[in-house]
């Protein structure tokens, strides 16, 4: 610390009309922020920006206005910054003196410019990540040199160069606590030699110093020069060793677990481990069977103590609730006293189980996963959209799994959405089309519903038609509702919003999957506007026939009554409910699983759904069944009214959007990729755990067209 | 595609026929020869007789579920058979022991275990599949019925045949 004086001249940057001051000014290292006393804010008419609290030599506390902008020159150097106003002389705070990269000199008392910097001001700055150029490092990997970007970890990099190097505790979006020591390899340095430079070798590389034992490679990041081998002898009797140990306590039920087919430890005992057990001994008997959630069973006795589970509970889900228990090879993974695996996303502790400990309670002994046709798709649960796998055979879904996508839902998705498929297979699912006669719904066929509603539908004007659209409806679906719309002239069509409490981690409190799909195709309204002016028609009487696609209108505030006295009401749903029933035409549709169609994510990722099974009886597609719907009220063959071309395929459908919306051009429904295509910018869904937010650029990722 | 087949070169004898007209018959000859002194061996009078004690140890007839001998359904439904079975024959739906019960340990068994006969080809890959020697091709033979379903062996109907075995390895026994 240190003061000293100096002359500075200051000025108000904003008043170019006003003429600097020059005062004397005392320059003290030891204050943070400048001060004027108050007649040079008077002179400089300089604004109080706040006020600010400050603390005095003697301890007492202030409040006093910070006033700004003010400009400091001293020599060659010039600052902007604000000032405090106090005290009776102009004081030089050390921020203004570092940011003129001034010095005091303590032996003259004087204030001078840098000296290291005579003319130029000169500092640090901290640089943005992506301004800087990355850095690599080249590692040896098997004896081939590699480049990878610094911080890149070990198990990575050598999975990257080819050589997979088996993990049961390691997971790439969780720490690494090194405990299961599967990953051990053999490590080296350069050599270096007495003049403490790399020694090279005669093809000009570094030469390496193999260390004596093995290290594991998921706790290590790269760095220069390391040398690493994965398929070593030393690595190889390591690895037999290693799975030896883990075995010797398991008890071998692969027949009844229902990780066999999926499980690292068969996977790598047959890769890695020997044939036979040497263990004579006892296994150590562990509690089996647990429940250690609603949703989780745990079998001690499987598990190998990855601690894989404790770590997405207490990283990602942030509910610390599991934990081990004694020692040695009685340790045990339990839940804390008291508490339960419980939160919504437990069952992803199944998914990155590497063995059977953990299991999904609902999945329990339902299939053997080597039957299971994995369809990749997305949850349609909430606005987030996670990516999933459908597990189905014989068109019965038995599992959904998440799928990675970093921008969407990382590796993990809620228990809420997982276990939201069971409605597809429920028995109220609608079968075969009805069509009322004489007051009761009698089954139809498919054209004789379609035409009936055609007929049905003849009668009314555009204004007295609502049509009551679903944000779970997929974006073919809802251009050809909008479609539909026009060929009938009908203004008032909205999707019921759909809410629930959200999460910081996944789940989005939008619960319908596609309103953003909606919004962008112009048949969902902001805040919902429309659909109260559609409750308050129907209420008025204006509304004479309702068109309800997938939402039951009951639940959105139409009383039974109204909807009985209503003239016309047809219903497009999957499953029957209390508002089917006064239909004068139900349209079974299908559910998520069971057609193809694109929808439109929270933050405006564009997903494909995939077909996993096939809808049960007569159900249609919903694309489908809009699309002939539009042809029998327009009386034309030429599928939309509005569209030259004819809409034979889902692809069609997509087209013929893709051509009308900007959002969309250039896209075909194949050509979305796996992991979607990033359409418009919405911020509304939580990101990724554990991912930086998303970047505001409209990114292409496009999938090359199958053939 | 059409291949061409190359026709055998013949010796003059095969050409002139006559050889092998008579040892045609001399084998004819032959025959009645033995049925003159009544000396045939070669039909047995089915159903009334049957050949079940000449079949060898490795006859492969219809498979069947078997118990051990503490009474025991080795079968714990881990659908292996099921996958193996080139002809898809089997169908299992798996179930779980209740808690309690003597067997609880096993954790799993099949709630239903059908081999459709009709299907069922015989090929002993469900049995060297098995992990829990749980499924034998047993000697049965003769599956009959009047209807598809008759020939559909469920579960009951598959221990039935299979019945007791002995000497397995007692594999969920409380050391494991």
């Amino acid at each position: 610390m240190g003061f000293a004086y100096a002359k500075i001249e200051l000025r108000n940057p904003r008043r170019a009309d006003l003429r600097p001051m020059s005062v004397q000014a005392l320059a003290d290292s030891g204050a943070n922020w400048s001060c004027i006393p108050e007649h040079v804010r008077l002179q400089l008419e300089l604004e109080e920006a706040e006020r600010r609290e400050v603390i005095l030599a003697d301890g007492t506390r202030k409040s006093i206005p910070y006033v700004g902008p003010l400009e400091i020159r001293f020599e060659n150097r010039l600052s902007f910054g604000g000032a405090l106003v106090m005290g009776d002389q102009v004081l030089l705070g050390a921020i203004s003196m570092e940011d003129m990269d001034v010095v005091i000199e303590p032996k003259s008392r004087k204030l001078s410019v840098n000296p290291a910097s005579p003319n130029v001001a000169s500092g640090f700055v901290g640089q943005t990540q992506s301004l800087q150029p990355p850095q690599t490092v080249n590692v040896q990997i098997n004896g081939v040199w590699r480049q990878f970007p610094k911080g890149t970890r070990l198990i990575e990099a050598c999975e990257q160069a080819g050589s997979y190097v088996p993990r049961y505790c390691y997971h790439k979006k969780l720490s690494s606590p090194g405990n299961c020591r599967m990953c051990l390899i053999e490590m080296g340095m350069p050599k270096v030699g007495p003049d403490r430079k790399p020694q090279l070798g005669p093809d000009g590389k570094p030469e390496i110093n193999w260390m004596p034992r093995p290290q594991i490679c998921c706790a290590t990041d790269v760095s220069e020069g390391l040398g690493v081998r994965t398929h070593s002898p030393m690595v190889e009797e390591c690895r037999r060793g290693v799975m030896e140990f883990l075995l010797i306590n398991h008890p071998l039920d692969c027949p009844i677990c229902d990780q066999a087919g999926e499980c690292r430890l068969q996977e790598f005992s047959v890769e890695y481990g020997r044939q036979d057990s040497r263990f004579l001994e006892n296994k150590v008997k562990k509690p089996k069977n647990i429940e250690l959630g609603p949703r989780v069973t745990l079998d001690d006795e499987r598990c190998i103590l990855c601690s894989r589970c404790i770590r997405f509970s207490k990283e990602i889900a942030k509910d610390d609730v599991l934990g081990f228990v004694d020692r040695g090879s009685f340790s045990t993974l339990t839940a804390h006293p008291g508490k339960r695996l419980e939160n919504n996303y437990s069952l992803n502790t199944v998914d990155i189980c590497p063995v059977g400990a953990l299991t999904s309670s609902d999945f329990r002994f339902k299939m053997r996963i080597w039957f299971l046709k994995e369809t990749k798709s997305f949850c349609t649960s909430c606005a987030t959209g996670c990516n999933t796998l459908i597990g189905t055979r014989e068109d019965a879904i038995y599992r959904q799994t998440p799928r990675e996508n970093d921008a969407v839902n990382s590796c993990w998705m809620c228990d809420y959405g997982r276990l939201n498929f069971d409605y597809l297979q429920s028995d109220r699912r609608l079968l075969e089309p009805l069509v009322r006669d004489q007051d009761r719904l009698q089954p139809a066929t498919w054209s004789h519903a379609l035409q009936s509603v055609a007929a049905l539908l003849r009668p009314f004007a555009g204004w007295q038609i609502a049509i009551l659209a679903s944000g779970r409806m997929t974006n073919e679906e809802l251009w050809l509702t909008a479609r539909l719309a026009e060929s009938l002239g009908a203004t008032l069509i909205d999707i019921v919003p759909r809410s629930g409490p959200a999460d910081d981690i996944l789940l989005s409190a939008d619960r319908n999957p596609n309103t953003s799909g909606a919004r962008l195709l112009r048949v969902a309204s902001e805040s919902a506007t429309v659909l109260q002016q559609i409750k308050e028609s129907i209420y008025s009487g204006q509304v004479q026939a309702l068109i309800s696609l997938g939402e039951n209108p009951l639940e959105c505030g139409i009383a039974p009554e109204q909807l009985a006295r209503l003239p016309l009401y047809i219903a497009m749903d999957l499953l029957s409910n209390n508002s089917t029933s006064y239909a004068s035409v139900v349209l079974p549709s299908l559910g998520f699983a069971e057609k193809r169609g694109s929808m439109i994510n929270g933050k405006g990722r564009l997903q494909r759904l995939n077909r996993a099974v096939r809808g049960p009886g007569e159900a249609r597609d919903d694309w489908d069944i809009l699309r002939s719907l539009i042809q029998a009220i327009s009386g034309n063959a030429s599928a939309t009214s509005s569209q030259p071309a004819g809409t034979y395929t889902i692809e069609d459908v997509f087209r013929q959007m893709s051509e009308a919306v900007p959002e969309l051009s250039g896209l075909t429904l194949s050509r979305i990729s796996d992991l979607g295509v990033q359409v418009s910018n919405l911020d509304k869904t939580p990101g990724p755990p554990g991912e930086p937010a998303q970047e505001k650029v409209r990114e292409r990722e496009l999938e090359k067209h199958p053939q | 595609m059409a291949i061409t087949v190359r026709r055998p070169n013949l010796s003059w004898s095969e050409r002139a026929y006559l050889p092998a007209i008579l040892s045609g018959m001399a084998i004819t000859l032959r025959h009645l020869k033995n049925m003159l002194a009544g000396r045939t061996k070669v039909t047995m009078q089915y159903p009334e007789q049957k050949w079940d004690s000449y079949l060898p140890e490795h006859y492969r007839g219809a498979p069947a579920l078997v118990k051990d001998e503490r009474d025991r359904v080795r079968c714990v439904a881990c659908q292996l058979c099921e996958f193996i079975c080139p002809p898809r024959a089997i169908k299992i739906v798996p179930g779980e022991i209740p808690l309690g019960e003597r067997f609880a340990k096993v954790e799993k068994y099949p709630e239903e275990f059908d081999i459709d006969m009709i299907r069922c080809i015989y090929c002993g890959m469900c049995e060297e599949v098995c992990p829990e020697q749980a499924i034998f091709l047993r000697k049965d033979y003769a599956i009959t019925g009047l209807t598809r379903a008759d020939m559909v062996h469920n579960k009951e109907k598959l221990i039935e045949i299979g019945g007791v075995m002995h000497g397995l390895v007692l594999k969920w026994n409380e050391q494991k």
